[in-house]
């Protein structure tokens, strides 16, 4: 195959030959991967901001597959193509480096890895955070009406509180569909993280600390509600079902908990951002 | 060789020591058979504000749940019911007010008529200030407070079993469906001394955390 | 052994075998551990005052532990013999580089200061070490068979979790430069033994006893929070937690000495004409991830510490409620944590950048020696960068 094995045969131009096989390996696999794989890939489409993850993902992916085919591809030709033949021990090529390769494959990684930060931080920052948490004072915000709802993480359990609805507190998230949600996650003892894949939002909850959220659900179904951080004996049993129903739906359903909670929201300190109830530090 | 069997053996030994510890949880107790006026089945439990040397010889100033089985007090938090039934619960409440944290669990949720019985009442929520423990079952929906014995309350218990001391009597009851095993735990923060209150007993089975066994 | 041989070494005659056994050895080593295991015990007791005020409802005495471990620590080296050079330095006896020399299997389960040998004792008990964290792990697989809780209790499985996770990073840390770093280094730059060979030995002992720290948290309940120890749960936990912060703190100063140690052979005792850009590639890794040990590993024996006041003396460094923060510790934990991951990684490209060219016949790429170390060189400032960033995604813009 290679010269040296057959001597009399020009060496072919190994890096045409190789060029060509990756370039109709990546048209016909990247458009495949793109197409096919990509709406297959979590979380899902049942928020805005997952909808956008499922696109990010599909565009790493897509960026990805070329690159790893490059790899592939190439590990597979040197194998084959340069394989020692049988029983002859010869040395490679007296090639020390190739300074204008050395540099492309440092300029070309650079670039697709610069290129892709940008459009990740221009992704996170136009999807208002893209489902996960911003922290007390996020750097963009969504205009328009916003729901906001906060979660109560606890050892263990999610409790959810809507200050607009007379800062009722319940144990079940509801939402309704096509609303910007405003979520304000925050810990009354030590760190959980609220993860509820289906909307594509994930966020800590830190204790004394607002981590907002933005997330507009776009189907009205059940998600999952999990911990995503470990907090004790029971961090595993710590989930829960949520659902994003319609507009009316939600109205219903929240003026019924008003009602069928009034004796605990009596007793609830006011609303605020984080709480610090007692014992703060080491109980009695 | 004498050697190497003196090494696998110890290794066997640690080996035995470990799978215990690991597998090591409470012992389940069956709820009895209720009176047949109120079907279903009864748990006995009662709360102490310290386990005493007796039932926790390695923890004995832990809060506890105990349970009763056969006349006598058990230090176990696995409880074994039938499905598709109604549970009553009556417990013994020995120990002094912590205080809820989140006081929205100052509500009673998820028993028979939304309602818990404290010492003949019927109320549907407590004072969270009074609260002592709660028994909650998130998977089941059961959300119960139990107030707490007044601080100025003569005789209170100083360790378990607690016969006789001042004492709160709450009974509730709780519709089961499916077979399963459903965690159960404690939300006040009663584990004096740890940080918030929530750890030590409150993050060990046998103490604050037990299981639902459902069949 | 030929027959020659054998007649020419004397064998020491008429010794028993407990008179063999007494002086600076293992044995020496387990029973001075013990004892000062229970020494630090009763020191802990006798310690009281207005902090400790809480130890009375808890039942449980973290300092009491920690001494137990920190002078289990000291009495284990000091039987091992590391304390005798120190001691006849102060007492006025002359300089030597090695301790007596032996011969035979012995030298593995002592004080040697022959860098091969450390390489095999590395070797074997890393390997012992990862066979216990294996042996967790299976027991996580077992009790995962089923989706409900089956064989093993919650408090047992988070701390199996935690035990597998934290005994694998934390030999693993070492696991490439202990066994290969000290044995092929000095063999690859011409030196005829590392910079500081007690300290070598040094590094490897006290890995052996962090390991048996380590497994020794399920006598004492365990702990609730996997490898990354993170606040307030770690203020939370009962006593097993204290083994933990043992655990990671010894392997903190064993893996700061060892980078250390590497640094300091690299650069002082390369053969003549052996000048940086003739290194082998292997070295270069290896002196990367030396220069990340000794910058990591110090801030995680510092926020180990303050994790360990938090708990013990009731400060407030990681607790909102007392004016500190969750994610002081975050931060601090994963200074340490991202180079680790990288401490993991570069040895590894060192050794198969060292094995490509043997097996392909073909010179390896490179412009320079020089040039693909001062590549492996980008990492540490790399890595640092890459931290924060990822440090983003826990949701804070918060000044700290």
């Amino acid at each position: 195959m290679s010269a040296e094995a057959h001597p009399g045969t020009p060496e072919p131009n190994h890096a045409r030959r190789f060029t060509t096989i990756w370039l109709i390996a990546t048209v016909i696999a990247t458009p495949l991967v793109i197409l096919l794989l990509g709406p297959e890939l979590p979380p899902g489409k049942a928020s805005a901001e997952a909808a956008g993850q499922v696109t990010d993902n599909t565009v790493l992916l897509g960026m990805a597959t070329p690159v790893l085919l490059l790899v592939l591809i190439y590990l597979a030709y040197a194998i084959i193509v340069f394989r020692q033949p049988k029983g002859a021990v010869l040395e490679g090529p007296a090639v020390r480096g190739d300074a204008r390769l050395q540099t492309a494959w440092i300029v070309i990684t650079s670039v697709l890895v610069l290129s892709l930060a940008a459009y990740g931080t221009v992704r996170l920052e136009e999807g208002n955070g893209a489902g996960s948490g911003n922290g007390p004072t996020p750097l963009t915000v969504p205009k328009g009406p916003k729901l906001p709802v906060q979660v109560i993480a606890q050892q263990w359990a999610f409790t959810y509180r809507y200050p607009t609805y007379g800062g009722v507190e319940t144990t079940h998230l509801e939402l309704p569909v096509n609303q910007m949600v405003e979520l304000h996650i925050t810990s009354i003892d030590v760190i959980h993280s609220f993860w509820a894949y289906q909307l594509g939002v994930k966020a800590d909850a830190n204790p004394g600390v607002d981590n907002v959220v933005f997330v507009k659900p776009t189907t009205e179904e059940t998600f999952e509600v999990h911990c995503a951080e470990l907090c004790g004996i029971w961090h595993g049993g710590m989930f829960d079902h949520g659902h994003v129903v319609s507009a009316g739906a939600f109205e219903a359903w929240i003026r019924q908990q008003e009602a069928n909670f009034a004796p605990a929201t009596k007793v609830l300190p006011p609303y605020a951002k984080t709480y610090s109830p007692e014992p703060t530090r080491r109980a009695e | 060789m004498g050697v190497g069997a003196a090494v696998a053996l110890l290794g066997v030994l640690i080996g035995l020591y470990v799978a215990e510890w690991a597998t090591s949880l409470p012992t389940p107790v069956a709820a009895v058979s209720a009176p047949a006026s109120s079907g279903g089945t009864q748990l006995t439990l009662e709360t102490v504000a310290a386990a005493g040397p007796k039932y926790s010889p390695s923890h004995p100033d832990w809060v506890s749940y105990l349970v009763r089985k056969d006349g006598k007090w058990l230090r176990s938090t696995i409880y074994t019911v039938p499905a598709n039934s109604i549970v009553h619960v009556t417990i013994y409440q020995y120990d002094g007010d912590s205080g809820l944290r989140n006081p929205f669990l100052s509500q009673v949720q998820g028993t028979v008529g939304g309602t818990e019985t404290v010492d003949g009442k019927t109320v549907n929520a407590i004072n969270p200030e009074e609260a002592s423990h709660t028994f909650v079952v998130p998977q089941l929906g059961v959300f119960v407070p139990l107030p707490g014995v007044a601080e100025e309350a003569k005789n209170q218990c100083e360790f378990a079993p607690c016969e006789g001391a001042a004492h709160r009597t709450i009974s509730f009851s709780f519709k089961t469906g499916k077979k399963g095993r459903y965690r159960w735990q404690c939300f006040v923060p009663c584990a004096a001394g740890f940080i918030d209150g929530f750890g030590g007993p409150m993050q060990t089975m046998g103490y604050m955390d037990g299981y639902i066994n459902v069949v | 052994m030929s027959t020659t041989a054998a007649a020419a070494t004397p064998q020491p005659v008429g010794r028993p075998l407990w008179r063999r056994l007494i002086g600076f050895n293992l044995l020496t080593a387990v029973i001075l551990g013990v004892g000062g295991y229970y020494l630090g015990w009763f020191i802990g007791h006798q310690v009281d005052g207005k902090s400790f005020e809480f130890q009375a409802a808890i039942d449980e005495n973290d300092v009491a532990l920690l001494l137990a471990y920190f002078f289990g620590v000291v009495g284990f080296l000091i039987g091992l013999g590391f304390a005798n050079y120190p001691i006849s330095r102060l007492l006025g006896r002359p300089a030597s580089l090695r301790e007596k020399e032996q011969e035979g299997i012995g030298r593995y389960f002592g004080l040697c200061t022959d860098h091969k040998v450390v390489g095999i004792q590395y070797l074997i008990g890393i390997g012992v070490f990862f066979f216990v964290g294996g042996l967790n792990a299976m027991l996580i697989r077992t009790e995962l068979l089923h989706s409900t809780p089956t064989l093993v209790g919650p408090n047992q499985y988070l701390s199996l979790v935690g035990m597998h996770g934290t005994m694998m990073m934390g030999m693993m840390t070492s696991g490439i430069l202990g066994p290969f770093a000290n044995y092929f280094v000095p063999i690859m730059i011409g030196a005829r033994r590392m910079a500081f060979p007690r300290i070598e030995a040094l590094t490897f002992w006290l890995l052996m006893a962090a390991g048996f720290i380590l497994v020794s948290t399920i006598f004492f309940g365990g702990f609730p929070t996997g490898w990354t120890g993170y606040e307030p749960l770690n203020d939370q936990a009962v006593m097993g937690m204290d083994s933990y912060i043992c655990f990671f703190a010894l392997v903190g100063i064993s893996m700061a000495l060892l980078g250390l140690n590497m640094m300091a052979t690299i650069i002082t005792m390369r053969a003549p004409g052996l000048t940086w850009s003739r290194l082998p590639i292997f070295v270069w890794s290896v002196f990367a991830t030396s220069v990340l040990m000794v910058l990591a590993a110090p801030m995680l024996i510092a926020t180990l510490l303050m994790a360990a006041l938090d708990r013990t003396i009731n400060t407030s460094f990681f607790v909102a409620g007392g004016g500190g923060s969750s994610y002081l510790f975050e931060n601090l934990f994963w200074f340490f944590g991202h180079p680790e991951v990288y401490i993991l990684a570069l040895p590894g490209f060192g050794i198969v950048l060292e094995l490509l060219p043997v097996f392909t016949l073909a010179q390896m790429w490179d412009l320079t020696a020089d040039e693909m170390g001062r590549n492996i060189h980008a990492h540490p400032t790399l890595s640092e960068a890459i931290k924060e960033a990822v440090e983003g995604i826990a949701g804070h813009m918060i000044n700290l």
